[in-house]
């Protein structure tokens, strides 16, 4: 059921992915001698793929694969094949490097609410971090605004592929982002001028006054239909149009802006970084709230003190859809790395976890927080041929993937002798790839 | 309960100069790296030190028998660049002594006197294999000198119940990339000073550690990236007899050759690839294997922030990955920091060393192997931390 489901749900993108030609896959490529590793079966030790058309066509044990003839081979020589990574919490392309004020696109501080911004207009597809991440097998990644702003702006959810426009590159089809942020750090800026909010009372009003205005805003329409001025994506949010994510880190600022999305009538989707959120997982759980946070990074500031290891499976173990992300550049190009942490924390603790709901916190979860887990996240006919190559199982350290593949097209190969993507890194001496 | 804890702590604080005599074998261990068939090799510990090593050690009298078969043995391993236990919180939480960078003083602050041995960041780090570090003062602050001295670093070990200091005054630390004045003045400043201190008879604290320095007695610590940086501090410091070490050093890999001819080390921050700044373009995860192969002494590092020391493990894994051999790696976050700080009897799993042994139910890199035991100074460690103390609290309460 579920995987005709799927199916259809491929059909009708890949017509639209077809009418793209700029992006079509122009030959069936199989993949064989692979180990197949994907979030939603065991193992496939003598696995190949077969996909077309940007698509995943088949997946199957190798003496099982049906090829077409005119596909072009890969051997795989034994290399473990995975999901590409999908990242939903990242800042490539608005706040790159070299970090320098020229590139300071994060967050718009000009005032606690600018839901009218969306960072799709500071994407900069040249950021060298777009290169690296890739070769770190990210196919897919929300970029979001930062977290200076009560209601910071939209994100966009990008496919990892080099382009020279963010158009090329967004996910065509993923919900828009909105995101929001309480805790210190509006604090620390507009408080820091004397401004409002400069405690967490003036926080949590602030947020109510947002809310008001926009209930108001969204009561007043009979058609339920807004432009993208500030009140009127607030009255989208109302009107659940957007993924709601929540920087947050304390238990009880969770819990308060719980409170004031049920008093006015809008959903968050997940709240990230979350470090505290194993002191309320029957509350996320009941709420239907997702959390996603890191594998260790912990304490920089008091809200992040309470960090525990082993948050991930601590809170699925309690029914919270939780999953990883990486916020900090370098994390997401080592998200396999943060999956085999977690997963080796979670055993320690003596959480029941399987390698595949491991790798699942970095592919299809994460995915399915997005709401794109029917489109990528996992090995499955339909499913877009995101797809990485790894030199050993990616929860070994010193596995590096060898390529990397968005809908069908080879995005990524180790020491290809091709020139970075970034225009910004050609003719910088010393590369060393 | 609350008191009992309390009370444990004070039996340690009591307690804690004391020599640990008692005498252990860990029977039945391999080294690592090592190959399938290798011998396993036993260790003996007496009065906190390691006196025989090899295969089929006779069980001394009284010894504890800590059988290790099939487990991995290393050294304790050193985070070489750090401000772990002088730092609680950076962010608005005025717990944060790293650096003393608002003082009149720069060569000569003596940051040992900001360690807090109960900090609840030693646990953490010592739960990653950190059995000691290299704790150094001012990195990544612009002092009130024009220069920025960070001051003299302090050697520490993590143990439980041991006195955190190992030795103060191991180096004097310069952020080259926090001068206050650009590179044509910086570099001359820094030349002045070091002819200064040659001269001095050492007037003030700053310019007797300068003194220490140029006298060779303790190395000088820069962090710069540049290639063209670091080639210019060659220069400046080569009519000098001056132990240099590079911290950071994104670009060394480009003057690798320069660098093992001057007999320079270098502290390599091992997953640091992005091109952060117009002084990094050339940032890149081979950095510490191109050096290695070159010839020039590296010890890898995690993150300066304390709260990262944990992660020292697996970012020496990364450099593995990006071609260093496994042997380097091991040396880069054990035996070759000891020696850039001249910390003799550290480091190593040889008799006469200090029993700082890690006992790794694998490959002591990867993120599926687990310590599963350490010793520092011969002393068996708590890995508890307060991290798992609340995980605990919580998965008991919802019972």
């Amino acid at each position: 059921m579920k995987s005709t489901l799927i199916r259809i749900l491929a059909f009708a993108a890949m017509s639209f992915a077809s009418a793209n030609a700029a992006l079509a896959q122009d030959q069936p490529v199989a993949i064989v001698n692979a180990k197949v590793f994907s979030p939603n079966g065991p193992v496939i030790e003598e696995g190949g793929i077969v996909f077309e058309n940007g698509r995943i066509l088949r997946v199957a044990a190798q003496d099982k694969l049906s090829i077409p003839e005119n596909a072009h081979i890969i051997d795989a020589q034994g290399q473990w094949l995975t999901p590409g990574i999908v990242d939903p919490h990242t800042h490539i392309g608005n706040f790159p490097t070299p970090s320098v004020p020229a590139t300071m696109d994060l967050n718009e501080k000009t005032g606690i609410n600018t839901a009218e911004i969306s960072v799709a207009d500071a994407i900069w597809p040249q950021d060298p971090g777009f290169d690296l991440v890739r070769a770190g097998g990210v196919t897919t990644l929300a970029v979001l605004p930062g977290s200076t702003n009560l209601v910071a702006g939209r994100g966009v959810v990008l496919k990892n592929r080099p382009a020279a426009t963010v158009q090329e590159m967004k996910f065509e089809g993923a919900p828009e982002l909105l995101k929001m942020a309480c805790g210190e750090n509006p604090i620390k800026v507009y408080g820091g001028k004397g401004k409002t909010p400069f405690t967490r009372m003036g926080v949590m009003a602030a947020f109510r006054d947002i809310w008001r205005q926009a209930k108001q805003h969204y009561d007043k329409s009979d058609d339920k239909k807004f432009d993208d001025s500030r009140l009127g994506v607030m009255a989208r949010a109302i009107a659940g149009e957007y993924k709601i994510i929540v920087h947050c880190y304390r238990a009880d600022e969770m819990a308060n802006l719980i409170d004031i999305s049920n008093e006015y009538g809008f959903k968050i989707s997940s709240f990230h970084h979350a470090v505290e959120a194993y002191k309320i997982a029957d509350l996320l759980a009941e709420q239907g709230i997702g959390v996603a946070t890191w594998s260790r990074r912990w304490g920089f500031k008091l809200e992040a003190y309470d960090s525990i290891e082993a948050l991930v499976a601590f809170l699925q173990d309690k029914g919270v859809d939780a999953v990883l992300h990486s916020d900090a550049a370098i994390l997401t190009q080592h998200m396999n790395m943060e999956a085999a942490i977690s997963y080796s924390l979670a055993q320690d603790a003596g959480f029941e976890v399987t390698e595949q709901k491991a790798l699942g916190w970095i592919t299809q979860e994460p995915a399915n927080q997005l709401g794109i887990g029917d489109k990528v996240g996992s090995i499955e006919p339909g499913k877009m041929a995101d797809i990485v190559l790894w030199s050993s199982h990616p929860f070994d350290v010193y596995s590096r993937p060898q390529r990397v593949f968005i809908e069908g097209e080879q995005v990524y190969a180790q020491r290809s002798g091709k020139p970075p993507h970034s225009d910004f890194m050609i003719g910088q001496s010393g590369e060393v790839d | 309960m609350k008191r009992i804890i309390l009370l444990l702590l004070l039996g340690l604080s009591a307690s804690f100069s004391s020599v640990y005599a008692e005498t252990i074998i860990i029977k039945n261990a391999k080294l690592f790296p090592s190959s399938d068939n290798a011998p396993a090799t036993d260790i003996i510990i007496e009065d906190g030190e390691i006196t025989k090593i090899g295969p089929n050690l006779k069980v001394p009298r009284n010894a504890r028998v800590v059988d290790s078969t099939d487990q991995v043995v290393t050294s304790g391993f050193i985070q070489a660049g750090t401000n772990l236990g002088t730092m609680e919180l950076w962010d608005r939480a005025n717990a944060d002594d790293s650096f003393a960078t608002t003082s009149a003083f720069s060569a000569g602050v003596d940051i040992s006197y900001a360690l807090n041995r109960n900090s609840t960041l030693i646990p953490v780090a010592r739960k990653g294999g950190v059995s000691h570090a290299v704790v150094m003062p001012g990195v990544g602050k612009t002092g009130a000198s024009e220069l920025s001295f960070g001051g003299l670093a302090a050697f520490i070990n993590t143990g439980e119940g041991q006195d955190l200091l190992e030795q103060s005054k191991v180096a004097v630390i310069l952020d080259f990339t926090k001068a206050k004045v650009q590179r044509g003045a910086a570099f001359l400043l820094l030349e002045d000073k070091l002819k200064a201190a040659q001269q001095s008879d050492a007037v003030s604290r700053d310019m007797q550690a300068l003194h220490d320095v140029v006298a060779g007695k303790i190395p000088l610590v820069v962090v710069v990236h540049r290639a063209s940086d670091i080639e210019a501090l060659l220069k400046i410091v080569e009519p000098f007899d001056i132990n240099l070490i590079l911290y950071g050093a994104a670009e060394a890999w480009m003057v690798a050759d320069q660098l093992a001819e001057a007999g320079t080390s270098v502290i390599v921050e091992a997953i640091e690839n992005r091109p952060m700044d117009f002084n990094r373009i050339g940032a890149t995860l081979e950095n510490a294997a191109i050096l290695d192969r070159a010839g020039v002494q590296i010890a890898i590092v995690a993150p300066y922030n304390g709260h990262d020391a944990q992660l020292l493990r697996y970012h020496a894994g990364i450099a593995v990955a990006h071609g260093l051999s496994a042997k380097s790696a091991l040396k880069a976050v054990t035996s070759n920091p000891a020696k850039m700080f001249n910390m003799s009897g550290i480091g190593e799993l040889a008799v006469g060393y200090k029993a700082d042994i890690l006992i790794w139910s694998g490959d002591p890199f990867q993120p599926l192997t687990k310590l599963n035991k350490m010793y520092i100074a011969g002393q068996e460690q708590s890995l508890v931390t307060r991290q798992d103390m609340l995980r605990d609290k919580y998965l008991k309460e919802v019972e």
